[in-house]
């Protein structure tokens, strides 16, 4: 509490000092402001992250995730140059003697369809703000990795950083810096994505063709997100061209995808629809004697968004996903999953200096498990509201305060006994509900041109109402009894989450950053598998179960040289959670009343240096990532209450990264990954019963699996672009790839088989996911 | 077990290259030597038999040994001792012919071995219940589709007991040889909400000619068996831990828990299970499972 009432008093004075009377709306005597946006000349689409800078002073500012900026500068003549990776940089003279407005459409530096989405914010931005753990993904980045069926992806990506590992190849769900996978909030769009699978982790909800931007936070989280303990993946929408028509998709060996956009009102209103669908059961038959007749398995998903300009000053937005799994084994049992989302968002200008933005959000996850006539469902209902306020004080002081309101509905179990169910089954239904309640407020300074600050308070709220049954629990978690809640608010909890970020630039090539987070979870995913599935229980913090909470600190070192065409970084971080929850040992949810006799909490620690060289620009362009990482987890009754390495320590973890440009038509990507063995209990001992061979475990997670490491390629040939009317009409490209080049055969999992003909001898066997796989995909652009 | 078959379909339908192969592993195995209980007394009139090994390092891949020269005695809560004699030829330790266990009361197993150690167990024998009708099908069709071969489906129901925590076994024999000796398809609890209050379960064996092994028109018998919920845990884990451990989409593994306990608190507990059960059997004889080549459908018990 004594840190909370420092940071505060830090923060009112810094305030005080660094932004006098800069609080009122009205420009101080002789300044006024230039603000407005930045947007892609050739689809209008604004620019998240641009820099826009005043060449004489030196001092600028970026776009925020609306493509507004805002900048108060003193009277006088002004050359004001905006600019982005990837594109022109294009520079304005202006006069300022008054508030005056500028917008900047830039064109890109290149036509290639493999270049037209490269976009970035300036080289050496790394040094020049005070983010941490913060990482921007270029779509086409993304896009030119190489990936398991040629189908690259956003969380496929993000698992190749330092400190960020994989649950299980081929499986989306990742770790960072110690945290389990549901300690990550996955945003699309500001709607909370609770489970971001398609067809068990291949693919995931994010269709790269819709998207315009990403971030993910391992650290440095800003105050105005909160709900997760470890990371933020912040997943932005593109808004379809406000001035043409477009079309891009895509052929693959598994799925393909359809994207149109384009002006509904010329230059005012406009709209995308993206859609993919899978059709890998297709190819079922070939497996025959593998999966039975009947088996179905497809996904399928669209994104679509409309985007209104009222004015300068007003501006709508409502962008939507829904996307279904469905997984049918042989007609006999079916289990299919989705989200859906609704966001819908408006931005308002208060003034050039105060931006606004209210946005109303719909979030829905549901899994349905069905056998025999009988359907079990499973889902997460968020509605949320959420008004965010920015105020541009100076260009070296920005203000933000804003407030959210979400109330989740749990329905953790509904059971649909059809006409010829089982006859002990019977229709059930259960639902909880609960409100989780955020108030923050940031300032970002930039203080005598060489330290940024960005420091914040977020208070959080979590509470428990209406119609529910609670257990109470003896000291063995036994369910004694219940309480029944007709209605009101049984149940609050609250969290104090001050986060602070520092940058400290050294030279114009060096900075030295440090920050301290500490986030509340209100929400908890319990997995009772090694490997994330769709059916994992996603359930609220009540009575029983309170909400997890971190502590994080970490200190980086960021060296550019050679033009910023070089960027080293070092990173390390320590990190304590608390009341984090777990499965008891064999914990049983078909046969459990409530999930909190099931579930144990306990706390855990991580620590990290992660070291990252990234080549920022030329015809070789990529990255080496190393981290060196431990985190241990004690839970209660669990390894007799002592501490055990988790399920995704792996302390070596080596990612490299690579594309080239071998021809101005051709790029070559190639990336390889190392890390240790994931841990596992493996028996030690072994005893007989009832003509079974059962194991005898030592200690929880003693043993690991063999190290892991794979090598894909692919080459991406920009074939040629057809032209009408002296204009490119159709751009496309051939993306040929191969997943694992050199065929190991990684352990996903080790397990024991008993002889056929001698029952007391025992052999041991690896699960391996994945061989050699070359794929190919047709991507085209009108 | 039918949750296991479909992770793993799953599996082979979207990894089409998963895989396995055998591997070999360190497994750091050090010393492994606890005592091993295997044992039930049950309301039968019969000679219960209790079996003692010793747990051995995981890949020792030779049957385990029978701990002989113990002195082992089974006592229920009325103050009844049952003495249990070493018999050579099965390795097992036998009561009198004439044991039977009685609902209510509860058992204790008193194990002392020929080195001084000492080990108690102790299981609750619940009162039975009891088949409220068993009935078979013998036919081609399920659920209206013919699936190709003919197959014989034993139902079974009984009725929910008014408290909470009912767990049973059910056991199938076919000509005096029973049909599922492992725990694989015997294993019924009513904990979970949705079939809590529903009046009865049905319990529903589904077995071949060929591939199962039963022959045609057999003599049937039919086992429900009581147990207590220690015994259930017991079952359950030892389940989950051999059959069910899929590896991927399994829980962490664990211990199986036992009831074996060391009188010396300082040494470890013994691994294993003596549990007390309560039976109700039905028997009945198939007599022409095939009529006129159309499937037969025949009630048993109302």
């Amino acid at each position: 509490m004594k840190k909370i009432i420092w940071l505060l008093g830090i923060c009112a004075l810094t305030a005080k000092t660094a932004v006098p009377q800069q609080l009122a709306i009205a420009s101080p005597q002789g300044k006024h402001t230039i603000s407005g946006t930045v947007s892609d000349a050739s689809t209008g689409e604004e620019l998240i992250g641009a820099t826009v800078y005043i060449k004489e002073l030196g001092s600028g500012t970026t776009t925020n995730t609306y493509g507004f900026y805002s900048l108060t500068v003193a009277d006088g003549d002004y050359e004001l140059v905006a600019q982005f990776i990837g594109y022109t940089p294009v520079t304005k003279r202006i006069s300022l003697s008054q508030n005056i407005k500028v917008n900047f459409s830039l064109e890109t530096a290149t036509t290639e369809i493999a270049q037209v989405d490269v976009k970035g914010e300036k080289l050496n931005r790394n040094l020049m703000n005070p983010d941490m753990g913060m990482e921007k993904l270029q779509i086409a980045t993304i896009k030119s990795i190489p990936a398991l069926f040629g189908e690259t992806d956003v969380i496929k990506s993000i698992q190749f950083l330092p400190g960020v590992g994989t649950s299980g190849e081929g499986f989306i769900g990742y770790n960072v810096r110690g945290g389990g996978t549901g300690q990550n909030m996955m945003l699309l769009d500001e709607a909370t994505v609770y489970n971001a699978a398609h067809l068990f982790g291949i693919f995931s909800v994010f269709n790269n063709d819709a998207l315009k931007d990403v971030k993910f936070y391992k650290g440095g989280i800003p105050a105005e997100y909160g709900g997760r303990l470890s990371s933020l993946l912040d997943v932005r929408m593109k808004e379809g061209s406000p001035q043409k028509f477009g079309v891009n998709g895509g052929i693959g060996l598994l799925s393909s995808r359809l994207t149109i956009d384009g002006p509904i009102l010329k230059d005012r209103c406009s709209f995308i629809v993206s859609g993919r669908r899978s059709y890998m059961d297709i190819f079922f038959p070939l497996y025959r004697d593998q999966i039975p007749d009947d088996t179905k398995l497809y996904f399928y998903d669209m994104n679509a968004k409309v985007n209104f300009r009222v004015n300068d000053n007003n501006r709508l937005f409502a962008s939507g996903y829904f996307g279904r799994d469905v997984m049918n084994y042989a007609g006999v049992m079916q289990i299919d999953y989705g989200n859906r989302t609704l966001t819908t968002r408006y931005n308002h200008l208060f003034s050039d200096r105060l931006f606004s933005n209210l946005s109303v959000i719909y979030s829905h996850f549901m899994y349905g498990l069905e056998e025999s006539d009988t359907r079990w469902e499973s889902s997460i209902r968020d509605w949320n509201a959420k008004a965010d306020v920015t105020f541009f004080a100076t260009p070296q002081n920005t203000l933000k305060t804003g407030g959210q309101l979400t109330y989740h509905k749990f329905t953790p179990f509904i059971v649909k006994a059809g006409a010829n169910s089982p006859n002990y089954m019977k229709n059930v239904s259960q639902h909880n509900n609960s409100l989780e309640y955020a108030a923050y407020v940031t300032h970002e300074t930039k203080i005598g041109g060489i330290i940024d600050v960005d420091y914040g308070l977020r208070l959080s709220m979590f509470q428990n109402f209406g119609k529910a049954e609670v257990v109470n629990l003896d000291e063995n978690y036994n369910a004694v009894d219940t309480t029944r809640h007709t209605k009101g608010v049984f149940n609050t909890y609250k969290g104090l989450e001050p986060r602070i970020s520092v940058n400290w630039r050294l030279t114009d090539k060096a900075s030295l950053k440090a920050n301290f987070q500490q986030t509340y979870q209100y929400v908890h995913l319990a997995s009772n598998t090694m490997s994330p599935l769709p059916i994992d229980s996603w359930f609220a913090s009540n009575p029983n179960v309170k909400p997890e909470r971190c502590r994080m600190v970490s200190l980086g070192y960021f060296q550019n040289t050679q033009n910023d065409m070089y960027a080293f970084s070092a990173e390390t971080y320590y990190k304590k959670m608390y009341d984090v929850v777990d499965f008891k040992d064999h914990a049983d949810m078909f046969v459990s009343d409530d999930i909190a006799t099931q579930i144990r909490t306990g706390q855990g620690y991580s620590y990290g240096l992660e070291l990252m060289l990234k080549k920022q620009e030329g015809r070789f362009t990529g990255w080496i990532s190393y981290t060196y990482s431990r985190t241990f987890t004690k839970v209660e009754t669990i390894n007799n209450n002592e501490y055990y390495p988790s399920n995704y320590d792996k302390p070596h973890d080596l990612s490299v990264v690579a594309t080239y440009d071998v021809l101005p038509r051709l790029h070559l990507s190639l990336n390889w990954v190392y890390s240790t063995g994931a841990p596992r209990t493996l028996p030690t001992g072994r005893f007989e019963y009832n003509g079974v061979i059962a194991p005898v475990y030592a200690e929880r997670n003693k043993l690991r699996l063999p190290d892991f490491h794979r090598l894909d390629l692919s080459a991406t040939f920009d074939l040629k672009t057809v032209e009408r009317k002296g204009r490119p009409w159709l751009e496309q490209n051939l993306n040929l790839s191969i997943y694992n080049v050199y065929n190991r055969h990684n352990a996903a999992s080790i397990m024991f088989e008993q002889d056929e003909h001698d029952p007391s001898v025992m052999t041991a066997e690896k699960l391996y996911m994945f061989s050699i796989f070359p794929s190919v995909t047709y991507n085209f652009k009108f | 077990m039918k949750h296991n078959i479909l992770t793993i379909g799953i599996l082979s339908a979207i990894f089409g290259t998963a895989c396995t192969e055998k591997i070999d592993i360190d497994l750091n195995e050090g010393e492994n030597n606890r005592l091993v209980v295997e044992g039930y007394i049950s309301t039968d009139t019969m000679q219960h038999s209790v079996r003692l090994t010793r747990s051995t390092s995981y890949f020792y891949n030779q049957p385990a040994t029978p701990e002989k020269d113990a002195i082992v005695t089974i006592s229920d809560s009325e103050g009844n001792v049952f003495p249990l004699t070493y018999d050579d030829s099965t390795g097992n330790y036998l009561t009198a012919p004439d044991v039977y266990g009685v609902p209510g009361r509860f058992y204790t197993l008193n194990i002392k071995l020929k080195d001084g150690e000492e080990y108690e167990a102790v299981d609750e024998l619940i009162a039975p219940n009891t088949f409220d009708t068993v009935y078979y099908e013998y036919t081609n069709l399920q659920y209206g589709v013919d699936i190709g071969s003919y197959y014989y489906w034993f139902y079974t129901t009984f009725t929910e007991k008014p408290y909470f925590d009912d767990k049973y076994l059910i056991y199938y024999y076919f000509n005096d040889t029973l049909w599922n000796p492992t725990f694989d398809d015997v294993l019924y609890a009513s904990t979970a909400s949705y079939m809590d209050g529903c009046g009865h379960f049905e319990d529903v064996l589904f077995c071949a000619h060929d591939e199962d092994s039963i022959p045609h028109n057999p003599h049937v018998r039919c086992d429900l068996v009581t147990i207590s919920i220690g015994y259930y845990n017991f079952v359950s884990q030892l389940y989950t831990e051999t059959v069910g451990q899929t590896g991927l989409f399994s829980g962490p593994p664990a211990n199986v828990c036992t009831n074996i306990i060391n009188k010396d608190k300082e040494k470890p507990n013994g691994l294993g299970y003596f549990s007390a059960r309560s039976y109700d059997t039905y028997e009945f004889d198939i007599v022409n499972d095939k009529k006129d080549g159309k499937p037969m459908t025949e009630g048993l018990k109302d």
